[in-house]
């Protein structure tokens, strides 16, 4: 064959491949030529450099060298406000404001901070009803001394406080309101915080309520909450806010759309937006938590985006853990789980925590121990940074 | 930056063949698109005749998250952290969940007891079988022959992952060369001993955690072993939590999340760890209440890490029985974050058949909340109560919630008892209500026709309720007697 037919069969051969591979092959002569196409010239070389770099691994040829890297910087694109929104008693005698944020809950590192600590408030129910041990625990013996009931709420540390009127739905107990609005009077003497009032859920009862209720506040200079106001009763809720000068819940139930219809609604209404805290529903750790977290967080993030329809102050009933059967079901009905007098709070405190996280101002608790936990994690994260540094890699030799 | 920057479908669907070959076990390209998307379906299931290597290349790209992913482990006992795109949750979903690691020392007197119960750790919820992810193992030690020989039997002894723990390369190495064919996470390279643990990473192809409480130093020491061979890192900017602290841990943490997961950054695109443990360097508990506190700010800690999605934190507490109330809050609250925010809340109404119902079977009611129905129904099921459970139109809704909310309402329940033919399946008219929609149970009586028995404040009474208060004749002669 001659030499150009070979050439021309092994080129047509490596049209069709990658690779050739020459194996137990003799060359031999005083003058060598090659000459090959640029594309085989290529893949020699790459393949040559696939080896280097495959031998340099093996044997590590090269030098472990510190390369000193900077952290690359973080751009600030929160230009929105959250609007803020005040508590006082007695002409600000006690003052309690939350909201006011422009980054994302607890960051400084975009050079600026939240100018208020998420804040707790502590129920106080108007009749005492079947809680888990827990919480009877603390509460048993002043079940039916409502006043007794909120001096020691405000004695665990509560910045506010929530009367919660149950008794007044007349499904119920269909406690005529006069009752609780005495006893809201009473309780506004024994203490020196703010007092949110609670309404049942009853959409007829819950204007009177705030009415009965406000008025009170009103005359005592105070301004807290009505808790609160839904698509059924903003009609009713908002201009006696405005008669009273009190803030308003706007509550809805994890829909995006009802919560900026609803605050839409209100502030058309009338409600001034430093009047205006919202409440999305907190679900519970174990039972839905997941569709809060991102309720709360959406709200936060758009409103901090600079959306006006969605920045305002946010509220949680985190007593709602309770109803999660890990914080009730007593040590006997579940021994598997743990000393309920543990998992029960943290239960609590978990889910305010993980609201916070996404962007909550005011949390409604119930049990003091979740409360006091959770306000000082709030407390720490707004403490002055420290600069020194403890040294936590000890961990890893503790003989514990 | 709110939007994910994601692949779209049309641009993976260009480079496929579109020969519909049905090989990876969808019906169409565009399926498996769709699936690789939510990983569901690996680039691999696509065979390499129907995928040239360029273009699978190209498609690789293209689905490359933000967030490297990173696994240790081996054979069924993988842990596989980070690989996450999403900066929020619901701005897509996040795919790994956060791996849970419990932490044991080589000196630690009732040690095989607690690998053993680590490993064997399980708890049960809404169907699904929660379990630890791995255990980290610490050499108090200091001492090689005594750390190798701990790790190697607890290697022999469990089935989870490992992370080596030690900042003493010697140490490390002794231990990482035993049990190499089990791929253990190193934990930790630091500006001082970079250098010689990522010579041990890079001989064994072990992952390697950096560590450094300076986010300048910690990307030095990760860029500087990647510069020299070691390819899967992780990053733990230090856990210090309390007054002056927490705030820094936490920034940096979102620090490192930003640059990764929001900008992209190649120097941030590890996962990170979170080591709630280390508190206990710090806080000392000497009295039952005290150890108590220290408990709650580990746990909580973790929490907070869970929520901003850190691909792995090691915890101190839960090595006991008595402990478990931490890992059992943990991973419930996993179990919630990393569900995919796309599954609507909401489930189908309907009327449902439990076990094998007669005519004279109980009817429950309950929402179509998701996470109402499901333990409802698996609470029924654990029971073993053959019944009938209606469940109602709540607008995805619980009970109480949707009481409240008026989701829930007499005509909601009458409609559905209409609707389903409910009591065309039994020769009785009782229903049995949740205790939580007590305040109904009058209007429900009057609007469904029925007689109505307001049920337990929560499903796990029912085989209580069933036992002790559930009497058909009388019901049905009270009702007859109206």
């Amino acid at each position: 064959m001659s030499f150009e037919k070979i050439t021309e069969k092994l080129l047509k051969m490596l049209e069709e491949t990658d690779e050739v591979t020459l194996k137990d092959l003799e060359l031999m002569g005083e003058h060598l030529e090659f000459s090959v196409l640029p594309g085989i010239v290529k893949s020699v070389t790459q393949s040559t450099q696939q080896m280097i770099s495959q031998v340099s691994m093996q044997q590590q040829l090269k030098p472990a060298e510190w390369i000193e890297t900077k952290f690359p910087e973080i751009k600030n694109e929160y230009k929105g406000k959250i609007e803020e929104v005040t508590f006082y008693r007695n002409k600000n005698k006690s003052k309690v404001v939350i909201g006011g944020e422009t980054v994302p809950p607890f960051l400084s590192f975009f050079g600026e901070k939240n100018p208020h600590r998420p804040v707790v408030s502590l129920d106080v129910f108007d009749y005492g009803r079947s809680f888990p041990k827990p919480i009877k625990a603390i509460y048993k013996d002043v079940y039916d001394d409502t006043v007794a009931w909120a001096r020691r709420a405000e004695k665990f540390g509560a910045d506010l406080l929530t009367f919660h009127c149950l008794a007044t739905d007349p499904l119920l107990l269909n406690r005529p309101i006069k009752e609780d609005a005495a006893m809201y009077e009473k309780i506004l003497d024994a203490v020196k915080i703010p007092v949110i009032i609670g309404g049942s859920g009853n959409k007829t009862m819950d204007p009177q309520l705030y009415d009965a209720l406000g008025k009170i506040a009103a005359n005592d200079n105070t301004r807290t909450m009505f808790s609160s106001a839904d698509k059924e009763t903003w009609e009713q809720v908002i201009p006696l806010s405005l008669k009273y000068d009190q803030n308003v819940l706007l509550w809805t139930q994890l829909d995006i759309n009802d919560q900026i219809k609803l605050n839409k609604d209100a502030l058309d209404a009338g409600l001034p937006r430093n009047h205006t805290v919202i409440d999305p529903t907190c679900a519970t750790l174990g039972y839905g938590l997941e569709y809060s977290y991102s309720i709360y967080q959406r709200y936060r993030i758009s409103g901090l985006l600079g959306d006006k329809t969605l920045n305002f102050p946010t509220s949680a009933g985190t007593t709602n853990a309770w109803g999660a059967r890990e914080a009730w079901m007593s040590n006997k009905k579940a021994p598997q789980w743990g000393d309920i007098f543990k998992r029960g709070p943290l239960w609590e405190v978990t889910t305010a925590l993980a609201m916070a996280l996404c962007g909550l101002d005011l949390a409604m608790m119930f049990h003091p121990l979740a409360a006091q936990t959770f306000k000082n994690i709030c407390m720490d994260f707004f403490a002055e940074s420290k600069k020194v540094t403890p040294p936590i890699g000890e961990w890893v030799t503790m003989k514990i | 930056m709110e939007l994910v920057k994601r692949a779209s479908p049309l641009q993976i669907y260009k480079l496929l063949d579109r020969s519909n070959c049905k090989e990876c076990g969808r019906n169409t390209c565009m399926e498996f698109v769709t699936d690789l998307l939510e990983r569901r379906v690996k680039l691999e299931d696509c065979p390499p005749k129907h995928l040239p290597p360029k273009k699978r290349k190209q498609i690789e790209e293209l689905i490359k998250p933000p967030q490297l992913p990173l696994e240790f482990g081996a054979g069924k006992n993988l842990c596989r952290i980070g690989g996450e795109e999403a900066f929020h949750r619901h701005d897509l979903t996040f795919f790994n969940p956060t791996a849970i690691a419990v932490e044991v020392y080589d000196e630690m007197p009732n040690l095989m007891d607690v690998v053993k119960h680590l490993d064997e750790f399980v708890v049960f919820r809404i169907g699904e079988n929660l379990t630890l992810d791995a255990i980290a193992i610490r050499s108090s030690s200091n001492n090689p022959d005594m750390y190798a020989k701990t790790v190697k039997l607890v290697s022999d002894s469990v089935n989870l992952p490992l992370i080596l723990c030690s900042f003493n390369p010697e140490v490390l190495k002794s231990a990482a060369i035993k049990i190499k064919e089990k791929k253990p996470l190193l934990y930790a390279a630091t500006k001082e001993n970079w250098k010689d643990v990522g010579k041990c990473a890079i001989e064994l192809n072990l992952p390697v955690v950096c560590f450094s409480t300076d986010l300048d130093e910690l990307v030095s020491i990760a860029h500087s072993l990647e510069d020299m061979g070691v390819t899967e890192l992780a990053l733990d900017p230090g856990t210090i939590m309390g007054a002056g602290y927490s705030t820094e841990t936490l920034n940096r943490i979102m620090q490192i999340r930003y640059s990764s997961i929001r900008d992209g950054s190649e120097l941030t695109k590890h996962p990170t760890v979170g080591v709630p443990a280390s508190i206990w360097a710090i806080d000392n508990p000497t009295s039952e209440e005290e150890l108590f506190a220290v408990q709650y700010k580990e746990a909580l800690t973790a929490i907070m890490m869970l929520s901003v999605d850190v691909s792995l934190v090691i915890i101190h507490s839960g090595r006991t029985e008595e402990e478990v109330w931490v890992p059992l809050a943990l991973m419930t609250y996993r179990q919630n974050i990393f569900t995919d925010p796309r599954i609507y809340p909401r489930v189908d109404a309907g009327f449902f058949e439990i076990g094998s119902p007669s005519r004279n079977s109980p009817i429950f009611m309950t929402s179509n909340y998701r996470m109402t129905k499901i333990p409802v129904e698996q609470d029924i099921k654990d029971a073993h109560i053959d019944s009938y459970l209606l469940v109602v139109d709540t607008e995805g809704l619980g009970i109480e919630a949707g009481v409240a909310g008026g989701q829930l309402s007499s005509d909601k329940v009458a409609e559905a008892v209409n609707d389903f033919k409910v009591f065309d399946a039994v020769d009785h008219r009782v229903l049995v209500i949740p205790g939580m929609a007590a305040r109904l149970s009058g209007a429900i009586e009057d609007d469904a026709n029925c007689y109505v028995v307001v049920g337990p404040m929560d499903s796990s009474g029912l085989q209580k309720f069933m036992e002790k208060d559930w009497n058909l004749e009388q019901f049905m002669k009270e009702y007859n007697d109206r």
